[in-house]
């Protein structure tokens, strides 16, 4: 049973490759961590201190990375983001936006972040919604480090004029060299 | 999240008391709640008909609520004997001691609640032949959320006039006129002996900031005597603290005690998903006596005392004697 005085959604990642000849293999699958900007998303929403639009508040964003560590409750940024939109490589049916970013209370501009169109969003329990993420066989190739990390983002809570995405989940996973031989796909439940 | 709970006497004054602290809990409904803004489409937020649907305030706390144990709905001025307060006698609200008394102040049968759950979706869960003889319309809403309604104010506004000794039964808070408040005793001779009487003033009522259901609305205002004061602490950006506000005047407690006291009370966000469903579309207004927004439950706080319970002090008659009750509620995002 939940804790009764104290309520911290939780999260869970599986990474899943999918090849061209249609095996699938799960990479990685482990808990998340929910990050501060979940809670600042929240407290802006509820004390109606920033966007009045509840889109604002969805997560509709996500970023993979490159240098993944530990993270902590404060973690507000990818240890290394795919910092442009054509690092995201060929972009398929993948939209990559630049964008800005709140980081640490500051807004910083010029960051590529990879959308999460309603398809990929689904209720899987009254209390959990699963966000399907692709990186496709055309996506993010030829990169010189290996992925090992991947964030979620909500979308705009100050209602910016170029919105500022502000991490709320982060999860780093064991290396993957991403090739065109096969798509990423990740399977994230954030449980509220 | 976390979230915890204050109540004051007098609070603002000299004399301020705390006479409750400690935390609540967060309950599953109020996941769902921000699962629902998750999971709204985006397609259609260009249409501007269904624009309201995107407004954040939807998916918020919009109300807090006040009850007691579920026991606590068959006795006291709910009840149908007059051993307690009964609210049959000559349309007031009326305290009938068993023998010679010497205080002024009601006790009321006090029953403890449930341990608050996390699946709990109202603030009590009132058995099947409850209430018995309270047959008004409208009175169902004590077992559909589990608190104190608000029917002797808005009984006969909201369903007619011609039950209205159930809805005084059903409780439970002073009509914006004031509401009169007895208490007394029967002699050897089965007189009754009348020790105080009062008239108890609205707060919520006279704001009209609650509904005939017992939902008191959010406010804009900064005022907590008109409703639900939400605001942020300059602490904001380091702990996510917000705090809801509200005020239970000194006239609403004394009634309250007569009706078995408060030792619940709840947060609660709309439904949103509930009123679609239903054809009812934003955007969403508060009425006192045609409310029909749906609410769903966010947060409980479950008391081990009751909070408007008083005693004499002193010469103060305690039924006499009652301060207002302030209630800061706040809860931490960080």
């Amino acid at each position: 049973m939940r804790n009764k005085e104290f309520y911290t959604p939780t999260g869970e990642l599986e990474v899943w490759k999918y090849y061209r000849d249609g095996r699938q293999e799960l990479h990685f699958s482990d808990t998340n961590q929910i990050v501060s900007g979940m809670g600042v998303a929240l407290a802006h929403l509820f004390a109606a201190s920033g966007s009045d639009k509840a889109y604002d508040y969805q997560i509709r964003w996500f970023q993979v990375g490159t240098n993944g560590t530990t993270p902590t409750i404060a973690t507000s940024q990818l240890g290394s983001a795919l910092d442009t939109v054509n690092t995201y490589g060929s972009t398929g049916d993948l939209l990559v936006s630049s964008l800005s970013q709140i980081i640490n209370g500051s807004v910083v501009n010029n960051e590529a972040f990879a959308k999460i169109s309603d398809n990929n969003i689904q209720r899987v329990s009254k209390n959990a919604v699963r966000y399907t993420l692709f990186l496709g066989a055309n996506n993010a190739n030829g990169l010189t480090d290996y992925i090992d990390e991947i964030g979620l983002f909500a979308h705009n809570i100050r209602k910016l004029a170029t919105p500022a995405p502000i991490l709320v989940a982060y999860k780093y996973f064991s290396r993957i060299e991403k090739t065109s031989d096969f798509a990423l796909v990740f399977k994230w439940t954030i449980t509220f | 999240m976390r979230g915890y709970v204050e109540v004051y006497r007098d609070y603002g004054t000299p004399q301020q008391e705390l006479i409750e602290s400690s935390h609540n809990l967060i309950v599953d409904r109020g996941g769902e709640m921000i699962c629902d803004l998750m999971t709204l489409p985006l397609q259609g937020s260009g249409i501007s008909s269904a624009s309201s649907i995107y407004d954040a305030s939807n998916y918020t706390i919009q109300a807090v609520s006040f009850g007691k144990a579920a026991s606590g709905y068959f006795y006291n001025a709910h009840g149908t004997d007059l051993i307690a307060a009964s609210g049959l006698s000559n349309g007031k609200i009326h305290a009938l001691a068993l023998s010679s008394i010497t205080v002024s102040s009601f006790t009321p049968a006090l029953f403890l609640p449930d341990d608050p759950d996390p699946l709990d979706t109202k603030l009590a869960y009132i058995p099947s032949g409850a209430l018995v003889g309270i047959t008004g319309s409208g009175v169902s809403a004590i077992s559909e959320y589990g608190q104190n309604v608000n029917l002797l104010q808005y009984g006969t506004l909201t369903f007619g006039g011609v039950l209205f000794r159930a809805y005084i039964r059903a409780g439970s808070w002073p009509r914006a006129t004031g509401t009169d408040v007895r208490l007394s005793y029967l002699n050897s001779v089965n007189n009754e002996v009348l020790i105080a009487s009062a008239t108890a003033n609205a707060g919520f009522n006279e704001t009209s900031s609650m509904d005939w259901r017992g939902f008191v609305r959010t406010t804009s205002s900064t005022n907590s005597a008109s409703g639900l004061v939400v605001s942020s602490t300059n602490s904001f950006s380091s702990t996510g603290e917000i705090i809801y506000q509200v005020k239970i005047a000194s006239g609403d407690a004394l009634v309250a005690n007569h009706y078995g006291g408060i030792t619940q009370m709840g947060l609660w966000g709309m439904d949103i998903k509930s009123m679609l469903a239903a054809g009812r579309t934003p955007p969403y207004n508060f009425h006192p006596y045609t409310n029909v927004l749906d609410y769903r439950l966010f947060s409980k706080k479950t008391f081990n005392k009751n909070i408007v319970a008083i005693n004499d002090s002193g010469g103060a008659a305690g039924m006499l004697n009652y301060s207002d009750l302030t209630i800061i509620w706040r809860i931490f995002f960080l």
